[in-house]
Order: structure tokens, then C-alpha cells, then sequence
């Protein structure tokens, strides 16, 4: 029983060391809901989640995106490198109506994003007819924020939240 | 100015010459429909015939617009124009975000099975979405653990009816499948449950009640599972806000009754 007992906590210690990105979208989720923020897109690829919320009276945006992508961290080995993790926003803004003085300033910000070498840090703009999409990515190590199943959700919630206002006021000039 | 009783020749719509009668018989006849506006007119002392259109008297027809979009406007101010504008393009976000609720419904309501377990202290261990097929909406699966016991929970959620006119028929439904599972200690009992874990594979499509069991050899747990049908509506309104504490209380249920099918089975935790 013994080898039994020290087989299946080894593949659970690995299990919740694979588990740290779903762990941070879980605490992200619960906390950002207790903001007022309402999850309404869920979508979880291979390595790579994205959590949508509305954010219902804000005079800006009509949704906000949370994507986590963890690069290392999740195997053994690379467990040493920490858990290096991409998060990406991208605030979401609606205008009811487009004109055409608003497709040549899509023309204008689309055509210089091809240019633009992506930089952590960096807020781009983009338009997609009525929707304008602010977004823009960190490099973070999940585990300044996670021990164990532990997660220091105030401060994640938080600095989420401070991104977003970001994005927010690079769209706000853009609202009609 | 030309006076009403001034009498007048004037040229029917045959062409003929006809008159004199005074000048306000002729704007009757225009009014009536029996001449046409532009039809020409003579007095004594006129310089010669004049269109009746054009001597500044109300026939009491409408102006001629401008042009075929000046008449498709006509009868509205631009004020009116603006505000039927702004309906209809209101009204067609109203209907592109009911679609878009119709879509989402699901996954708000998997946001608050999330926000339910995580505030009492589970974590969420596993999250997978699995691609929408054949008119159906996608499902997503989702795994918990209690740090402190390492028990877990799991939920899958498939929304049955993201088509809004179908929900509007019958509301908002899902496959709902909620398990306990718990660590045990010794190989010959996940075995068991292995067994029946194949006995439960024969259940093709569970009736609603049906608990079936599921073991993980690798990582030495065992799972109790019961398929149910849910009304998300009952959960989410149409604001997409959630009521947790409602999910909370029907989530314990579920979870309370899987972990007595556990435990009678295969012991309390490790």
C-alpha cells in the first residue's frame, strides 16, 4: 500500500502544481464578481484561459477580458523558472453607431499595429466596425501571487482592476 | 396679384381651350383632381398663358419635392428622422445582445458555481471547454479541491438550449453534472470503484438521478456523480447577475448527498 500511497501523492502534488493558472482564474473570477463585474465568457484552451465579464453602468466599456497564459511552471523541471505567465486585457468598447470619419481612424491604428513590435506593457488600439478594443499584456510570475492553493487574492484583484482602468481611459476619447 | 373672381380661359387636360369662368371654379377643378396644377390660364390683360402653379395660389396641394429623396423624407422633420434613426438602431442592439445573453447565459451561471465554491474556501484545480457541435451550445467542466482535506468537487455545465427562440419557448435549460470525489488510501477499493465505474459506462444517457461513480487510479480518487437538468434562469436574471447564494445552497445539496454515497462505499477521507 505503501508504494500505492507515495504513487498517487506524487501525481497529486503534480496535479495542483499544473493546477496554479486555474487556481488564479478561480480566485480572479470570484473576486472580480464581488467588484460587480459578471462573468459571461468562459473559454479554457490548452495552457491558455480567458475570462470575459460585463461590466454593467460603465460609462466606457460593455466588457472586459482576462487572459491567463502560462508559459512555464506546470512540469517539474521548469517548475525552477518559476511560473512565468502572460496575462492579457483587452477592455471592450461599443459604439452604437460607426461613421466614416471613424473607418479612416480604424485605416490609422490598424495599419500601425502591423509595425508595432508587441512590448509588454504596451496599450493598442483596435477597431473592429462598432466595437474599439484596447489591449494590452504582462509578463507576471504566478507564483508572487499563489503558494500552494493559497492565493493572495486582494492584491491580484486589484492590480486586474488597475490594467483595466488603464485601458479604460485610452478608450474613453474614442466614446460617442 | 390675380383676384379669385377674376374671369379666366384656361386649357383642360384634352388640350382644349375652355372660359371664361372665374379664376376660383378652375383652382376647384385642380383641388378635385380634374386638372393638373401646371395647366395654363388667360385673363384680360395678361401678358399671355400662365401655369396656375405659378401664380402664388394655394391650390391646396402639397409642394412637389425636390427630388425621390426629398420625397421618401417627406412629412418628417429631421428631428423625427433622428429619433426613428436612433429606435431602430436601438432596438437592433436590443436584439443582437439578446442573442448575445442567449449565449452567454450558460457561462454566467458556471461564473457562479466559481464564485459559490471558491468563497467557501475550494479552488479551482481544472477548467475545460469543449467546442459547441451541432446547434449545441459548448460544455465546460470544472474541478475543486478543499486544501485542506484535499476532497473536490466537480461540476459540468452544458447548456441545452442556447437557440433564444427555443429558450423563449421552454427557458433556459443545462446538463448539469455534479460529483464528490475523495482520496482513498487503498488500491483494492479504487478498484472497486473502478468496477463500477465501468458498470457505469453502460448508462448511455442518464435519466436525471442517476448517480454513477468514477475512479482516478493515477491519483487515487474516487467520485460519486449525479446527472441533473437545471433551469439556469433560476440562478442568473437577465442582467447576467447571479444568485450565489441559491446556487451555494443547491450545489451542498448535491455535493452533501454524493459525499454519503462515498463515504458509505469507501470510508470517511483519508
Amino acid at each position: 500500500m505503501g508504494l500505492f500511497n507515495t504513487m498517487t501523492n506524487y501525481a497529486h502534488k503534480s496535479e495542483l502544481r499544473e493546477s496554479k493558472d486555474e487556481i488564479v482564474c478561480g480566485q480572479l473570477l470570484a473576486g472580480l464578481s464581488h467588484l460587480g463585474w459578471r462573468p459571461y465568457r468562459i473559454v479554457a484552451d490548452s495552457d491558455k484561459q480567458t475570462l470575459g465579464f460585463k461590466l454593467p453602468g460603465d460609462d466606457v466599456l460593455s466588457a472586459v477580458y482576462v487572459m491567463v497564459d502560462r508559459k512555464s511552471g506546470s512540469g517539474a523541471i521548469s517548475q525552477s523558472m518559476g511560473s512565468r505567465t502572460v496575462l492579457g486585457f483587452t477592455a471592450e468598447m461599443r459604439n452604437k453607431v460607426t461613421d466614416p470619419d471613424d473607418l479612416a481612424t480604424m485605416w490609422r491604428t490598424d495599419f500601425a499595429n502591423l509595425f508595432k513590435v508587441p512590448v509588454a506593457g504596451e496599450v493598442r488600439i483596435n477597431h473592429q466596425l462598432n466595437t474599439v478594443n484596447a489591449r494590452t499584456f504582462q509578463l507576471v510570475n504566478l507564483d508572487d501571487y499563489v503558494s500552494g492553493s493559497a492565493v493572495n487574492t486582494d492584491a491580484l484583484v486589484a492590480w486586474v482592476v488597475q490594467q483595466v482602468d488603464a485601458l479604460r481611459e485610452r478608450l474613453r476619447p474614442l466614446k460617442k | 396679384m390675380i383676384e379669385m373672381s377674376q374671369p379666366v380661359h384656361w386649357v383642360d387636360a384634352a388640350g382644349q381651350q375652355q372660359g371664361p369662368q372665374p379664376l376660383e371654379a378652375v383652382v376647384q377643378q385642380v383641388r378635385a383632381g380634374q386638372l393638373p396644377q401646371t395647366a395654363n390660364v388667360w385673363w384680360e390683360g395678361a401678358p399671355g398663358w400662365t401655369p396656375l402653379n405659378q401664380l402664388g395660389l394655394d391650390l391646396g396641394l402639397p409642394a412637389a419635392p425636390a427630388s425621390a429623396s426629398a420625397a421618401l423624407m417627406s412629412g418628417m422633420t429631421d428631428q423625427e428622422l433622428d429619433d426613428v434613426f436612433i429606435d431602430l438602431v436601438g432596438r437592433s442592439w436590443d436584439m443582437y445582445k439578446e442573442t448575445e445573453y442567449a449565449t452567454s447565459i450558460d457561462e454566467a451561471m458556471l461564473g457562479g458555481v466559481i464564485t459559490a465554491l471558491v468563497d467557501c474556501g475550494f479552488v479551482l484545480i481544472d477548467l475545460e471547454t469543449a467546442n459547441a457541435w451541432a446547434g449545441t451550445a459548448g460544455s465546460h467542466r470544472l474541478r475543486f479541491e478543499e486544501p485542506a482535506d484535499h476532497s473536490r468537487v466537480n461540476v459540468s455545465v452544458q447548456h441545452l438550449t442556447p437557440d433564444p427562440a427555443v429558450a423563449k419557448m421552454i427557458g433556459h435549460r443545462a446538463a448539469v453534472v455534479v460529483g464528490y470525489g475523495q482520496r482513498v488510501p487503498q488500491f483494492s477499493k479504487v478498484g472497486n470503484a473502478l468496477k463500477q465505474e465501468v458498470q457505469s459506462g453502460f448508462i448511455v444517457s442518464p435519466e436525471p438521478g442517476t448517480v454513477t461513480f468514477d475512479a482516478d487510479l493515477s491519483s487515487g480518487y474516487v467520485y460519486a456523480q449525479i446527472d441533473l437538468l437545471m433551469e439556469i434562469e433560476r440562478y442568473v436574471d437577465e442582467h447576467l447577475d447571479v444568485d450565489h447564494e441559491m446556487l451555494r445552497k443547491h450545489l451542498a445539496s448535491v455535493v452533501y448527498t454524493m459525499k454519503t454515497f462515498i463515504q458509505a462505499r469507501f470510508g470517511e477521507v483519508s
